[in-house]
């Protein structure tokens, strides 16, 4: 049996900062797995804020660093579909100007994948033996499904997730609102947003809501526990690591 | 175009305080976005929207030679073409033939074009009665109001509203029933019709094959504008061209199904020319129109000239989120939803209408549903990085100093690990203060008001990611490949 | 060439300097597809594929708010119309009238012989008739025959000609069109591949039903500025026949 390839963990910013629970949880999944880790401990930021607020020499720049400290690695994994969109996507159009860089960029890319679709697609497992009680609806986020085409993954790992009973919402892949800075920046639009979203969320009858993009999990939860509704928000790492309850 | 009495989160917050727009909106985008989408994925030919994008584009690239033959072609049958750099150009020339003419009275197909220019102004300061027919915006124009959606004009109007505005203005007695609306204005806008001594419409496309313009209509108005009075104007955007009627062919049936899910509209009209020997009906004289207004400008910069395909079916405004709460007039423009956001700020100023450009989240619907393949997101990153460093070329200036003073302290915080981790630690030590008994930060004054005045924010966790690493996932495990690399990363 | 022209195309032209190597000689550019296997497959459709097609047409025409029904005969079809305009009332004058285009089939109906008609008017948009407007603005329905029927999309084809003018499929508030089944086509395609070879018309006009419009609640009403109601007469067997007679095959215009 040929050894498995060693995973080399991008922790998302808003992950490592404020939910590295769920950091954690992808750990704890690989590590079951009997997968080797390795994580950068340099990593910082993969630059999609700068990128979406239109600061291309600041993106491009946190994009050199990236891949300075990522091309190594065997294969990258990241709990975020939008970072992995910005790797995929933006990195090798940022860098066209500078040929070894664009090249180096594409290798990148080649070799960097969202959890679910690396634990469905590339690894080929659906079951992870986890458990989670509870009626759980999935917010599909705009990068992980429009952008990056994974819909059917998370869904698929949620579904073999024992006693776990999964209710589609209406409009699941519309936008919740957070788009990065517009959430700051139109605060009132987005709210809007993010009510349409916990609206469909407590109408499907779900008691949680999975999601595989921190950014649209701290909107819902944020605006959830503003309003008094009581929906768990939760990562999917969360929920195949066994469903750490909060 | 529109003047601007209000910004646009304004004008947004007074769009989602609107429940009677918020319902249509809610009930249009439940049907038509999703209906196009699910039209699109059930196409027997897959491929039919990038084989057409790729001819439009191939199209775009021949435009002049194509504008040529057009021309000639209208000319051949008798009617007149004239090609308008500005929007003065053409308001003068349309002027001109009316007051020539005698015109008194002109009937108006719905065309945002015309709008884009502001003809009707023009038009009603020299005397001449400028009459709308399309019944959306017959309704916004009595009401001194505008269109807020492409298609569906008066979408932020009750049955209410409209039958007292019908009330004051065409003297019958209050009634909300649509049908008897309907009627009213079919009886009063029919005697307009009839009496006017011009017609002015858009064109939704042109073949240089036949020589003739199309035109799609629901009401019949356009028909009775192109048939009955003695003149008929046509005012066509200069990309709105096809080269052979299986072009054109294939463009208005993604149309009519991008804008309402219908195969076809109830009327498709094809013109080129006056009347001919024998016809008793048909305008006597014929004149196109061709605008620019600042189209050649977009044409000329290869990361916007695709925005040049859009058919302004309206199928992006069905779809996206952002328009769907906020309506139209948050727009301030005859284009709105995120064509409009792309498409508005290109012809009439980046910096004027920056919140077009960073007013949505990017989220990609637009792009799904786009009958022509249009990538409106990535159009709008390039425009707002022309907003973050200015642009000479397209005559911008930097949006915000602050902003781009946060991105440059913001690009030296994570090029350098030890300085980030820093700054979490002093984060960490002063967000105590305002972490409520729920464990979150409530709101906040400053930059995190923006989030934190309906939302709570999570505070920084007690132990980040790499710390928990560094202290117990990470220990014992075989050395890392891909290196914990000493920091010797700087800034580019 | 106008200065005004000249300069507005060199503006274009300079835009697209960056795609110049990638310009196609026009005559490739403006290249018809080809539409010969279209219109062999039309031409070798049997009976039983058209009466299909009728079937389809049927079926798309309901939402539409287009009533179709068939006539075998022509006196078939006299008699339709006759209960048609019986069935209808004036929206706009006081008097019933038919305005007609002049058209040999419609000419064939023998209209005037209809006793349930004799109280009403019937005009034709012949040339020698100097009052075709007048005619037109006080009818309360207008017949045309239409030039072709597309199934897929309930539409008909009315091309303008000497004598048959737009008007009457317009302004008065009902339409009467006939439609030989051997002009039903299938889809968009091939109307137009047929549209393609006609002699040179001066416009032309796809009608898909009735006038409509939703601009208020998004409320469906009938009768916007066109006709408020539409009737489509398919004429299968004898009148097809009958029809077929009239309509040389790529000129509609010598009838």
């Amino acid at each position: 049996m040929s050894r498995p390839t060693t995973v080399t963990l991008f922790i998302q910013c808003l992950v490592d900062a404020l939910f590295p629970e769920v950091g954690e949880a992808m750990v704890r999944i690989f590590d079951r797995l009997a997968i080797p880790l390795t994580y950068p401990e340099n990593q910082t930021c993969c630059g999609q804020p700068a990128y979406t607020s239109g600061y291309q020499h600041e993106a491009a720049s946190a994009a050199r660093r990236f891949i300075d400290l990522f091309e190594q690695a065997e294969v990258i994994v990241c709990p975020s579909g939008s970072c992995v969109a910005m790797v995929r996507h933006h990195y090798p159009e940022l860098l066209k100007n500078d040929p070894v860089m664009h090249q180096r960029a594409l290798a990148v890319s080649g070799k960097t994948f969202e959890l679910s679709e690396y634990l469905v697609d590339v690894l080929g497992l659906t079951d992870l033996g986890a458990t989670y009680p509870g009626a759980v609806t999935y917010h599909d986020s705009c990068h992980l499904a429009r952008t990056l085409g994974i819909r059917e993954q998370p869904r698929r790992l949620l579904r073999y997730v024992r006693q776990l009973r999964l209710v589609e919402m209406a409009n699941s892949d519309t936008c919740c609102g957070f788009g990065g800075a517009f959430s700051i920046n139109y605060p009132e639009i987005s709210v809007a947003l993010v009510d349409d979203k916990i609206n469909h969320i407590v109408e499907s009858g779900a008691d949680t809501v999975v999601g595989c993009d921190a950014g649209c999990l701290m909107n819902i939860r944020g605006r959830a526990t503003r309003r008094g509704i009581d929906i768990r928000v939760m990562h999917l790492a969360q929920v195949l690591a066994g469903g750490v309850r909060e | 175009m529109i003047e601007r009495s209000s910004s646009y989160s304004e004008a947004a917050r007074a769009g989602m305080h609107n429940a009677c727009l918020q319902k249509s909106l809610r009930n249009l985008q439940a049907r038509y976005g999703k209906g196009a989408l699910d039209i699109w994925q059930s196409l027997p030919d897959p491929s039919l929207r990038h084989r057409v994008k790729a001819r439009r584009m191939q199209t775009l690239a021949h435009l002049d030679q194509l504008l040529a033959l057009l021309a000639e072609g209208i000319e051949a049958q008798g009617g007149q073409v004239y090609f308008a750099a500005t929007a003065e150009d053409a308001n003068r020339y349309v002027l001109d033939l009316a007051r020539r003419n005698g015109v008194r009275r002109v009937v108006k197909g719905k065309s945002m074009l015309s709008a884009e220019i502001g003809i009707d102004a023009v038009l009603a300061a020299d005397g001449i009665e400028v009459v709308e027919t399309d019944l959306g915006e017959f309704i916004v124009q009595i009401a001194g109001s505008s269109a807020s959606h492409i298609i569906a004009p008066c979408i932020h109007m009750d049955r209410q509203q409209i039958g007292r505005l019908f009330a004051d203005q065409l003297g019958i007695p209050y009634n909300e029933d649509p049908p008897t609306l309907t009627r009213a204005a079919r009886k009063a806008l029919r005697e307009k019709l009839l009496t006017a001594d011009m017609g002015l419409t858009g064109c939704n496309l042109a073949c240089v094959e036949t020589g003739q313009i199309s035109l799609v209509s629901n009401e019949g108005n356009i028909r009775m504008a192109t048939t009955m009075p003695k003149i008929h104007v046509a005012l066509m955007g200069m990309e709105r061209i096809a080269a052979t009627l299986d072009d054109q062919r294939d463009l208005l049936q993604l149309l009519t199904r991008g804008a309402a899910l219908q195969k076809l509209s109830t009327y498709v009209s094809f013109l080129g020319g006056p009347r001919r020997e024998g016809d008793p009906d048909g305008p006597e004289a014929f004149h196109l129109v061709i605008v620019d207004n600042g189209r050649s400008r977009i044409l000329a910069d290869p990361e916007f000239r695709e925005v040049l395909a859009c058919i302004r079916c309206g199928a992006c405004l069905n779809i996206c989120p952002v328009y769907g709460r906020i309506g139209g007039h948050a727009y301030h423009s005859p284009y709105s939803g995120p064509i409009g956001a792309v498409v508005t700020p290109l012809l009439q100023g980046i910096n004027r209408h920056a919140d077009l450009c960073k007013g949505e989240t990017l989220c990609g619907a637009c792009r799904d549903v786009c009958p022509v393949d249009n990538d409106l997101p990535r159009m709008l990153a390039a425009l707002r990085h022309k907003l973050a460093y200015g642009d000479p070329a397209w005559q911008v200036r930097p949006h915000k100093r602050l902003e781009a003073l946060g991105f440059a302290l913001w690009q030296r915080i994570i090029s350098n690990n030890w300085i980030y981790e820093m700054l979490l630690r002093v984060v960490r030590a002063l967000q105590r203060p305002f972490v409520n008994p729920q464990g979150v930060l409530g709101p906040l004054p400053g930059l995190k008001g923006g989030w934190t005045e309906g939302r709570d924010l999570p505070p920084l966790a007690a132990a980040s990611f790499r710390e928990r690493w560094r202290t117990t996932l990470g220990r014992g495990r075989a050395q890392d490949p891909a290196g914990s690399h000493k920091e010797q990363y700087h800034d580019a | 060439m106008t200065p005004e022209r000249v300069a507005f195309l060199n503006r274009i032209r300079t835009a697209v300097a960056d795609t110049t190597a990638e310009r196609l000689p026009l005559e490739i550019l403006l290249a018809p597809a080809d539409d010969e296997p279209l219109l062999a497959a039309l031409a070798g459709r049997t009976q039983n594929q058209r009466m299909e097609l009728l079937q389809q047409l049927i079926a798309n025409a309901a939402p539409l708010n287009l009533q179709v029904s068939t006539c075998a005969t022509l006196p078939e079809a006299a008699g339709r119309i006759a209960a048609i305009a019986l069935a209808s009332e004036p929206e706009f004058s006081g008097q019933k009238t038919l305005i007609l285009h002049e058209h040999r089939l419609l000419q064939t109906l023998a209209l005037d012989t209809l006793t349930e008609l004799e109280d009403i008017p019937k005009h034709w948009t012949s040339r020698a008739n100097t009052r075709v407007r007048a005619h037109t603005l006080a009818a309360s329905i207008g017949i045309t025959v239409a030039d072709w029927g597309i199934a897929e999309s309930a539409t008909i084809v009315q091309l303008t000609r000497p004598g048959r003018p737009r008007s009457t499929s317009l302004v008065p508030s009902v339409h009467i069109a006939l439609l030989p089944l051997s002009r039903l086509v299938a889809d968009l395609a091939e109307a137009f591949a047929l549209v393609r070879r006609e002699p040179e018309h001066a416009s032309m006009v796809l009608i898909s039903g009735p006038s409509k419009t939703a601009d208020i609640e998004a409320c469906m009403v009938l009768g916007a500025h066109g006709p408020r109601a539409m009737h489509l007469l398919v004429l299968t067997g004898a009148a097809d026949v009958a029809a077929s007679s009239f309509l040389v095959a790529s000129c509609s215009q010598c009838c």
